[in-house]
């Protein structure tokens, strides 16, 4: 239960862009136990996806991972080659995508798509595949099964077409999911369900996710544990009580202000002053300073110790994640 | 407050609401009703109707050459040189007493040939330059590019008489250079398909579950970038008509006797005072059957462009 599954180890990812290196991660560390649902929060360009991407090697043009390590089941998947990636993708680590509008291939019927990958990832007979398919299929509840898999990506609406998403990755039995935000291009409703339905069905089996959103709300309701990510960095990591309960670092606090409170419905609602830091040439120091209210001047010129990804830690220089 | 909780959401009404739309949308119409809309859409364009008779009308001219000509397309008669349009010979006949309808409806075998098999070339090659182009990006990307801009800096006859005059000239020959000529308009049009396709999650998705890029590329970026140029097929087969036409014309191409319509023009300008039906008739072969293409083309692309659809 507690056997680390994926360990992020210092991981570096940077973009060679005509106007200079964007460092996109800048010392990710984090670990996703068998069996745990981690939440991966930030803002846009904060370093969420190229997180995602480079779990899976897939970062594109012109970014590369520079540094770092990730290990799976203890296997460095830096050191693989294309073709050993390859056979990772989808087999071990599998991809759930935002839009579901565009995630299945307009051109081939559910039935097609589901028996080619799911035949091609777990090496089963065209037979096989599809009654793995109809398995998933009804446990995503959906109605008719048979008839969805007759059925073009077109003549579904985006909720059906995210289940069918999800049913495939059930599919593959991957050893983890990483989830980018699949639930935001929905309607409230349809997201709702949808999540239920995923919940549901992780927790009976036990899986491992990797939920990549910016929705504090979601990630709360699902996950066990959370990485607050900031610039690049992972700037706290804790379990869902530790980041709610005990905020540590300054960001996640303020992260947690915005959150529209229905309670509080006459209050305006809260912002973070400032953008995110243009990562060509990140802050000094932490890079959360020039946002921070608790800002101390050693803020702009030492940079505090990153965080482990194992326990509850603040990656801040003023707060301590024991003191809270 | 109170006025709040009173619009509290009602999920389970939402939801059994949603459950109905559910039903609703997978009972859609069948495949079969689809193709039907399909050809509807495409008989209420009226140009495109009108095309595509007169192609079919063509393929039928050109399947049937041997029953339907009145004379063999080679026969030569001492007697009836360069007679004008009569009961016997309704579009006269040449300076060696061939029949011209004759001519001109073996003529359609060559033109749809040529149209067909020089489009099919530039249609592969194209295509699948133009995926791989999209697809990898970087130096592959940069030869295609070249290449590309390198065949679109001559026009295309130029292009097809500097290809035409190095090889021997013969129908092969035609059929490569008219090729070569278009290939670059396909892979242009894949090539931009590919780069938006491969920002889409589906692509994505395919890499991310491990499918190997053969696959990736044959079956699921060609087929999601090949519509569009189904259309310009058609558009250009025109074009390839007239090419092979100006080939013939200028004497390389097909070579004589073979009845082709570019050969006839040539033959019969040097009567066109005397005997315009000898280069007239072809003339007007040639027009028809390029007009053809491109309204059955027009058609085509209004009824399968998604961007139009919203307006209908």
């Amino acid at each position: 239960m507690t056997q680390p599954l994926l360990e992020i180890d210092d991981l570096h990812t940077n973009f060679d862009t005509n106007s200079g290196t964007v460092n996109a991660l800048r010392g990710v560390n984090l670990t996703i136990n068998e069996g745990e649902r981690v939440g991966l929060v930030g803002e846009s360009g904060s370093g969420k996806s190229v997180t995602a991407q480079s779990i899976l090697r897939l970062v594109d043009s012109p970014g590369r991972i520079a540094d770092g390590s990730i290990t799976l089941n203890g296997r460095d998947l830096l050191s693989l080659s294309e073709s050993g990636m390859q056979n990772v993708r989808g087999r071990d680590i599998t991809m759930i995508f935002q839009d579901p509008s565009t995630s299945l291939d307009p051109v081939y019927s559910i039935r097609s798509q589901m028996i080619e990958t799911i035949g091609h990832n777990r090496n089963m007979s065209d037979a096989e595949a599809e009654s793995v398919a109809i398995e998933y299929l009804e446990r995503v509840d959906m109605p008719n099964p048979e008839r969805i898999l007759d059925s073009y990506p077109h003549e579904l609406s985006g909720g059906m077409k995210q289940r069918v998403s999800i049913a495939m990755a059930l599919g593959f039995d991957p050893d983890l999911i990483i989830a980018d935000e699949p639930t935001t291009a929905l309607d409230v409703t349809v997201q709702k369900k949808v999540m239920e339905i995923f919940k549901d069905i992780v927790e009976e089996e036990d899986l491992s996710v990797l939920w990549i959103t910016h929705n504090l709300g979601v990630v709360a309701e699902f996950c066990d544990k959370i990485a607050v990510i900031y610039a690049g960095e992972v700037v706290e990591y804790g379990s869902v009580y530790d980041i709610f309960d005990r905020p540590a670092h300054p960001y996640t606090r303020e992260l947690l202000q915005t959150i529209p409170n229905i309670e509080r419905a006459d209050e305006e609602l809260r912002v973070i002053e400032g953008t995110v830091p243009n990562m060509r040439d990140p802050p000094s120091g932490c890079a959360f300073h020039p946002r921070c209210p608790d800002a101390e001047p050693r803020c702009e010129t030492t940079r505090p110790d990153r965080v482990d990804g194992r326990e509850h830690q603040a990656s801040c220089l003023v707060h301590d994640a024991e003191d809270q | 407050m109170s006025e709040r909780t009173s619009t509290e959401i009602d999920w389970d009404g939402l939801l059994e609401e949603w459950d109905d739309e559910v039903e609703r949308i997978s009972s859609a119409e069948s495949r079969f009703e689809r193709a039907w809309f399909f050809i509807k859409d495409l008989s209420s364009h009226r140009l495109s109707i009108i095309g595509g008779v007169l192609l079919l009308g063509v393929a039928v001219i050109a399947i049937f050459a041997p029953q339907i000509a009145p004379y063999s397309p080679t026969a030569i008669s001492a007697t009836a040189v360069r007679a004008p349009p009569s009961i016997a010979h309704p579009m006269g006949t040449d300076s060696l007493g061939r029949d011209i309808l004759s001519r001109v409806i073996f003529g359609t075998r060559i033109a749809l040939m040529i149209a067909i098999t020089s489009m099919g070339i530039a249609f592969v090659v194209g295509s699948l330059l133009g995926a791989l182009a999209g697809y990898y990006g970087g130096w592959v990307d940069a030869i295609v590019r070249t290449a590309i801009d390198t065949t679109w800096a001559f026009p295309a006859i130029i292009m097809g008489l500097a290809l035409a005059s190095i090889l021997e000239p013969d129908l092969t020959t035609v059929l490569i250079a008219i090729g070569l000529v278009f290939w670059g308009v396909f892979a242009r049009l894949v090539r931009g398909e590919v780069l938006s396709l491969r920002e889409l999650d589906f692509i994505k998705a395919s890499e991310a579950i491990g499918l190997s890029d053969t696959k990736i590329i044959f079956k699921h970026l060609i087929p999601n970038a090949i519509i569009p140029a189904f259309v310009v097929v058609t558009l250009q087969m025109g074009n390839a008509i007239a090419v092979a036409a100006s080939l013939s014309f200028l004497g390389l191409g097909v070579q004589p006797p073979t009845p082709s319509w570019g050969i006839m023009l040539s033959t019969g300008r040097q009567y066109i005072t005397s005997a315009w039906w000898i280069s007239v008739f072809p003339g007007l072969a040639i027009v028809l059957v390029i007009m053809s293409f491109n309204f059955l083309g027009e058609g085509l692309r209004d009824t399968i462009d998604p961007k139009l659809e919203d307006k209908r």
